[in-house]
């Protein structure tokens, strides 16, 4: 009798045991969202005109990756099968009338959940077609000990389907108009003039904005590296930057090391003689045509190609004018290892906080 | 002569590798299953049914037995995650002991090796085993493991007529891929099985047992040349997400638990039933590094459970021989397997795979003793499975029946008194094919081997065995495998 007590209990407390969990009661791939995307066309006059944007590139980026599709005939585009996730969803479309103008729009961390049901509009702005975005950032330095953080480089991106050309660009650091001095920040516009000030480093690609010496292909890249040699060498889990397509020399900086096999972009600051070297975790970056070269006064918005502000906390402020870019990116963690990605090469609404990602390691000339 | 054994020996050592329940001679006869009357094959609750408690009383003598093994597969009908093929060495230790009253004790060791050749992306042991789960790179090269074994297995009898028993398991591998993501693999298993059997009625047994099964599969990729191979986590066959860095890991931890029942029956002269019973539930996790960037400033690291699978197997089955005569012997086998199973995706509590299999298995078979040096077996089994399968996040939704057909034919030829020669040849067809996804698949399998007595307290049996397995649709396919072993088997120990 004693024994089979035994027996039981034994049988019992195994049973309890090798509980499973339960079995959920949703099941995934029944979410469904339904987005509507419009555009405002409006070239004259201050009211927006919106309209269906038909046949817009819709692109979905959530931790399953990058899934790209298309609005119909008026501007809606059904989503079904996909999995739950947190979504951040742009659209784009090119003006219908003008071809420099790009409409741009998103939303952000949405959720789409299995069992129910999205809907939303994405209202696009305007952009200028550029062509060209900083498609990479990596600045917080690789994975050591030794404070090493010189492989940073910036990556750009052609995604026009026509040439474009380098000659000229000026690629600038903003940490000047500090609001410890009573001022709106670096990147911002300061007396509301239509320019943005701050610069604290203007490197120019060789040429003037308009010289066709330096093309840049569509749908690549070209790598800005600070100093582009094998870090490698020094720390082995930094990278190569040997190949770079560009190297920023400080001309007027007597330590500043110059690859003879790689381009240089020189520093158009005499005052400023160290090299190239951006904040770890934040700091505000701009790709400008180079039409406007006076920087003392700021830099005319007009002549901007692309810029973006990362930032080391969710609780930063934003600097960087809105018509340059809407939101901030948080940036990756120093020294580890990580890059800022563009989730699409060259996917930019002018909003950060969903056109980038963090890679866990950085991809020089090459998307994720 | 002692010199040439025990490099013999030493040669077996190193290049073995089989399972615990090696069986040499019905593997050279086509692996007839239930006509034949062999030691290896009884229908007691120790051979059929696992239980540790009837060690004591189906092992009557001590032997050891040497086993190594070698195994090959090739061909292109594999599947996606699949190598191009494996190659497996091993070398197998099994002791057993009689202790008189005290019991029997039995152990068991071996050391295996396998070379998984070009294998796809998959940095998962077992890719296929029904969780919703891969873990992948996005290369090709060989992955191999390595590493030991070790079944210890205790049975006794406490009180007249009942018998307990006990057994502990514990297998460990290191693998290692060989190129690209160098990903690193420490897979334990471990296992502990407590038994009781009862005698009752003089010719009957019953027999209980538990098994409880832990395992744990650590993955690490780890190379500074993972800024080229990305790591992916597969939520079913479509959505991934995908990883970069040094180093990615992921641990996928299994447990569960066997409850068994056996029920044996023989007259002592003709008959003998066998019927025993299995229900396993058991559960699979994944867990992955969490990493929360709150700041440049600060990271938070944790361990969360990413995905989830449970599974619930369940099998009754029943076989028994009957002797007509002298000669002849008659078999008959069934058997009904229930195998269910759900996944989902730990953090979202969504349901994203459920499967079930159900499985009825019914075989007749005779073995004839057409001579005193002839023994002829053959079998026919017929078995009918069903599959429900609903991957939700792919929106993919099965439902297959297929009626399989196995037939089996071995004999055994007495050349002298000990010296015996074996061949088998199986057919099998399968409407479909629930593993590899081929449609009216065909399979061949030709074995054959040898058993002869070296000196006076050492035997050696050896098998060969080759299968082919083809199906018609997709044509052009097709997989062999290549595996043989030796026995040596030492009577005194």
């Amino acid at each position: 009798m004693k024994f089979h007590k035994i027996l039981i209990t034994a049988v019992i407390v195994t049973a309890l045991i090798s509980c499973q969990q339960q079995m959920p009661v949703t099941s995934e791939g029944n979410a469904r969202a339904k987005i509507v995307v419009i555009g405002d066309t409006t070239v004259v006059g201050n009211t927006p005109v919106y309209i269906p944007l038909k046949n817009a590139k819709v692109i979905l980026s959530s931790e399953y990756g990058i899934s790209i599709r298309y609005t119909d005939s008026e501007g809606i585009l059904i989503l079904e099968g996909i999995p739950s996730s947190t979504y951040s969803i742009s659209a784009r479309l090119t003006h219908p009338k003008y071809s420099n103008i790009l409409l741009v729009g998103s939303l952000n961390n949405k959720e789409i959940i299995s069992g129910k049901v999205l809907e939303d509009t994405i209202k696009a702005v305007q952009v200028a077609n550029t062509g060209i975005a900083i498609n990479e950032i990596y600045a917080c330095g690789p994975l050591n000990n030794i404070y090493f953080m010189y492989d940073l480089y910036f990556e750009l991106y052609n995604y026009s389907e026509e040439v474009k050309y380098l000659d000229g660009m000026t690629f600038m650091r903003f940490s000047g108009n500090s609001p410890s001095d009573g001022k709106k920040g670096p990147g911002a516009d300061e007396g509301d003039d239509g320019d943005i000030d701050g610069v604290t480093y203007m490197f120019k690609f060789p040429g003037k904005p308009g010289e066709k010496n330096h093309p840049f292909y569509p749908k690549t890249f070209q790598v800005l590296a600070t100093t582009a040699i094998n870090h490698k060498k020094s720390v082995a889990t930094s990278i190569d930057l040997s190949k770079a397509d560009w190297e920023f020399y400080n001309q007027f900086s007597v330590a500043d090391f110059d690859n003879p096999q790689v381009p240089n972009l020189i520093n158009t600051r005499s005052d400023r003689t160290a090299d190239f070297l951006v904040g770890l975790t934040s700091d505000v970056l701009v790709l400008a045509s180079g039409t406007d070269l006076v920087w003392e006064d700021g830099i005319d918005i007009s002549s901007v190609i692309d810029g973006v502000q990362y930032v080391s906390s969710t609780t930063s402020r934003k600097y960087l004018d809105t018509r340059v870019d809407k939101s901030v990116l948080l940036g990756a963690p120093k020294y580890s290892g990580k890059s800022m990605q563009r989730r699409e090469p060259g996917g930019d609404s002018n909003d950060a906080m969903s056109d980038w990602e963090i890679l866990n390691a950085p991809t020089p000339g090459k998307q994720k | 002569m002692l010199r040439s054994l025990a490099k013999l020996l030493l040669l077996i050592f190193l290049l073995s590798n089989i399972s615990l329940a090696q069986i040499s001679r019905v593997a050279g006869m086509g692996d007839l299953k239930f006509s034949i009357v062999d030691r290896d094959l009884s229908l007691s609750p120790y051979d059929f049914g696992g239980n540790p408690a009837w060690l004591f009383m189906d092992e009557q003598e001590s032997y050891l037995k040497i086993t190594p093994a070698y195994g090959n597969s090739w061909g292109n009908y594999r599947q996606k995650y699949d190598s191009e093929g494996n190659t497996n060495l091993g070398s197998a230790f099994h002791g057993i002991k009689t202790l008189g009253d005290l019991g029997t004790f039995s152990g068991f060791t071996s050391y295996n090796y396998e070379n998984r050749r070009n294998n796809y992306r998959t940095l998962k042991k077992d890719t296929y085993n029904g969780e919703a789960f891969h873990f992948t790179d996005t290369t090709a090269s060989d992955f191999r493991y390595m590493g030991p074994k070790v079944v210890l297995i205790y049975s006794w009898e406490p009180i007249e007529g009942l018998y307990a028993g006990g057994s502990v398991a514990y297998e460990l591998m290191d693998g290692l891929k060989e190129k690209y993501s160098y990903a690193k693999t420490i897979y334990r298993n471990a296992e502990l099985q407590a038994g009781l059997a009862v005698n009752f009625m003089h010719n009957a047994v019953f027999g209980v047992d538990v098994k409880y099964s832990d395992s744990q599969e650590a993955i690490e990729a780890q190379d500074v040349n993972l800024l080229d191979v990305e790591v992916r986590h597969y939520r079913g066959d479509n959505y991934y997400v995908g990883k970069r860095g040094s180093p990615i890991t992921s641990k996928i931890k299994k447990q569960g638990f066997t409850f068994g029942s056996q029920l044996f029956w023989d007259d002592g002269e003709k008959l003998s039933i066998g019927l025993q019973s299995n229900y396993t539930p058991s559960d699979s996790r994944v867990l992955k590094p969490f990493t929360t960037t709150v700041s440049s400033m600060t990271t938070s690291f944790d361990e969360v459970e990413d995905s989830y699978a449970a599974f619930e197997f369940f099998d009754v089955q029943l076989k028994t021989q009957y002797k007509l005569d002298d000669d002849l012997t008659v078999g008959a086998y069934a058997g009904y397997f229930s195998d269910y199973s759900w996944s989902k995706i730990s953090l979202k509590e969504l349901l994203i795979w459920e499967w079930d299999i159900k499985k009825t298995v019914l075989g007749l078979g005779a073995s004839y003793q057409a001579s005193p040096s002839l023994l002829l077996g053959l079998e026919y089994e017929f078995s009918h499975s069903s599959v429900d399968s609903s991957k939700y996040i792919d929106n993919l939704l099965l439902n297959i029946v297929s009626n399989d057909h196995v037939l089996r034919t071995g004999a055994e030829y007495k050349l002298t008194d000990e010296v015996f020669l074996r061949c088998g040849f199986n057919y099998g067809a399968k409407e479909h094919d629930l593993i590899y996804g081929g449609k009216d698949c065909n399979s061949y399998k030709y074995s054959a081997g040898i058993g002869f007595p070296l000196f006076d307290l050492l035997t050696i049996d050896a098998s060969l065995q080759y299968i082919n397995v083809s199906p018609k649709k997709p044509d052009n396919f097709s997989r062999s495998y290549l595996s043989g072993n030796i026995s040596l088997t030492v009577q005194a120990f």
